[in-house]
């Protein structure tokens, strides 16, 4: 039995957006849920809710991470964290997969410390969702779990975002491209090429390099890169996102004809920012983690929480843990296998 | 009782000038469809399907996308009203259609394939070495008959099987006159040469299905919402690796439609709604069945009429 614990202390907007979007996920996808924090908090909240026919829990937790907390202190000065919480459930198999809205680094650490790896994967990355111009979202892989990577780590991370987006996004043979400056396989720097080599002989539709300019294009669904630049990548995109929009709200103001244009392009801007939302995505999976932990903005709405739960539900349904093992071990990508 | 409900989606050939433009003038939601898919293409398709000539429609790169987006604007209209099918069913390229209505294929991959999908089916055989005829009046045992006397050392097969008293031929030309000629001999009322470019669903196509299924790989499939009968087993499917196997394998292979239709009816379907450009399974379903409901829905008068209609026998 599927049950998924979210979090419902670490957003921006807590706990309110958490428990709307669990609850609409409890409704729209019959998955049990256990809400994670003060219960002082929830329940007012569930109280307002009509409640018939779902499966929600709630679980005391009297603490809550901030922002603010770096990881380490969060994970171990507040025990009693709703995120640690949720970590333990999940733990101690109570429930199969958490989501946290939460500090991501917290989160991140949380999971390791508390849940921890799976066997075979040396380090686990935190994978996210872009928009693309043609309409399909891509993989991004790793997004800041690791900001110093070996080679065999981008290896397997390759493997782990094609299985993603072969079981969450039924892609068959989904094209995985390597992050770099260049198409040409000489092109990159000493990790880039090294890793070049083993994607080419690993049994995935390996496309060879991709530029940041083809990220947002779509034509290709996961593209690998370390946890450093990764994370560059996804704030920078972030950023220029949002210095854009502030660009044209800004201009659109400045004369007559602008708003008057702006008023008739109204449903376009409408429908622009419709698909660039993030919201519909379902946030970051941190994959090779026991279990799912998915990693929502700490700016999400009730939508991006409602949509984090159904993929964690999928990811447990489709087994992906069990995926990635078995891929692991058949391709002799395992620490063990590593270590002979 | 709840009257079980089929849509089917028809395929090349129900083009005609100006399909589509009263839905993308009168609804919304329809007019969202048609500029998806022009901006998923890079074209403006919707311009093709409102201002285009026969001749621009009957290039099968843009057939395929032109019928497939005014059938899933049609549908889009049906299912914002709340009316939603047991079955769907498409014939040939309106599997696609079917697929995009059942959440399997999004709008975007599905334009984008099925022009790639006529392009590689042209360029599979050299133009005028291939062809396909319509055998009126004979069975299909009789037609299938025809086709193994008639190809010699060329390829002539069914094509489509459409209803029992009509059955598409594809093959080599040559192969295909020999069988028009057998199949007059053997009883048939009339053998029409069709004004096709390339021999669909025949082995000839090969090549078009390897290229297609590099296509398909890199797609997302996503489980139907409602099953689907495929053109290939005439039986219903729901997960997304059933569909793409569906998709390649129909390529080569006839499309089943008579036993399709068939199993709809022996599921106790008694309403069909034709969603797309033209009448053309509605005709087929009525010689199977002339007492099921029909309705088609490709502008704003039939959809109304579907709409009052299907409203109707629920409360009926």
């Amino acid at each position: 039995m599927i049950k998924i614990a979210v979090d419902a202390m670490g957003s921006d907007h807590s706990p309110k957006v958490e428990v709307d979007g669990a609850l609409d996920a409890a409704a729209e996808y019959g998955v049990p849920i256990v809400l994670v924090g003060h219960k002082d908090k929830l329940r007012p909240l569930l109280a307002q809710r009509d409640m018939t026919g779902l499966s929600v829990d709630v679980e005391h937790a009297s603490e809550a991470v901030t922002m603010d907390d770096s990881p380490t202190t969060a994970f171990r000065r507040k025990k009693d964290s709703s995120i640690n919480v949720a970590a333990q459930l999940m733990r101690d198999g109570k429930v199969s997969g958490v989501v946290s809205a939460g500090n991501t680094g917290a989160v991140m650490a949380t999971a390791k410390f508390v849940v921890g790896a799976l066997p075979v994967v040396d380090r686990p990355a935190l994978s996210t969702v872009l928009p693309t111009q043609k309409g399909r979202p891509a993989i991004l892989l790793d997004v800041g779990a690791n900001v110093d990577c070996k080679p065999h780590h981008l290896e397997q991370f390759a493997i782990m975002g094609d299985i993603y987006s072969r079981t969450i996004f039924g892609i068959r043979r989904p094209r995985v491209g390597l992050l770099s400056i260049g198409e040409e396989d000489t092109k990159g720097n000493e990790l880039t090429k090294e890793v070049f080599k083993s994607l080419k002989r690993a049994p995935i539709n390996f496309i060879g390099n991709v530029e940041g300019r083809d990220i947002f294009k779509g034509e290709v669904d996961v593209i690998v890169c370390d946890g450093f630049t990764g994370n560059v990548v996804l704030k920078l995109s972030e950023g220029l996102y949002e210095t854009f929009i502030e660009m044209l709200r800004h201009e659109l103001k400045q004369t007559l004809t602008a708003k008057l244009g702006s008023i008739f392009a109204h449903n376009a801007f409408q429908q622009f920012k419709r698909r660039l939302d993030y919201s519909e995505y379902g946030g970051a999976p941190l994959l090779g983690i026991k279990g799912i932990t998915i990693v929502c903005h700490g700016r999400s709405n009730s939508n991006a929480i409602k949509n984090a739960v159904r993929v964690a539900n999928e990811f447990c349904k489709h087994n992906v843990n069990h995926a990635i093992e078995l891929e692991f071990n058949k391709l002799g990508l395992t620490k063990a296998a590593k270590a002979n | 009782m709840d009257i079980k409900k089929a849509f089917v989606f028809p395929g090349q050939g129900s083009q005609y000038p100006g399909m589509g433009k009263d839905l993308y003038n009168k609804y919304p939601t329809a007019r969202r469809v048609f500029d998806e898919a022009d901006e998923a293409l890079g074209f403006l398709l919707s311009k093709l399907c409102f201002e285009g000539t026969d001749e621009d429609l009957q290039l099968t790169e843009n057939t395929q996308p032109a019928i497939l987006t005014t059938s899933v604007a049609a549908f889009r209209v049906l299912e914002e009203k709340g009316c939603l099918p047991d079955f769907v069913a498409g014939h040939s390229l309106g599997e696609y259609s079917a697929l995009v209505a059942a959440g399997s294929l999004n709008l975007r991959d599905a334009v984008v394939l099925v022009r790639q999908r006529g392009k590689y089916m042209q360029e599979a055989v050299p133009v005028g070495v291939g062809a396909m005829a319509a055998l009126l009046g004979l069975e299909s045992e009789r037609a299938l008959a025809v086709c193994a006397q008639a190809a010699g050392n060329q390829i002539v097969s069914a094509a489509n099987l459409n209803s029992s008293s009509q059955v598409v031929i594809a093959g080599h030309r040559e192969a295909v006159e020999r069988a028009m000629a057998l199949a007059k001999e053997a009883g048939a009322k009339r053998a029409i040469l069709l004004a096709v470019s390339a021999p669909f669903h025949c082995v000839l196509l090969q090549p078009a299905a390897d290229r297609l299924k590099n296509d398909i790989d890199v797609c997302a499939f996503a489980d139907l919402r409602f099953p689907l009968i495929t053109n290939v087993d005439a039986k219903p499917i729901e997960t997304a690796d059933a569909a793409r196997n569906s998709l390649e394998r129909q390529v080569t292979m006839p499309v089943r439609w008579q036993e399709s239709v068939q199993w709809m009816l022996d599921q106790k379907v008694r309403t069909f709604v034709e969603a797309g450009p033209g009448k053309v399974l509605l005709g087929l379903i009525r010689t199977a069945d002339k007492s099921v409901g029909m309705f088609n829905a490709e502008d704003e008068k039939s959809l109304e009429n579907a709409f009052s209609g299907l409203h109707n026998q629920q409360f009926a």
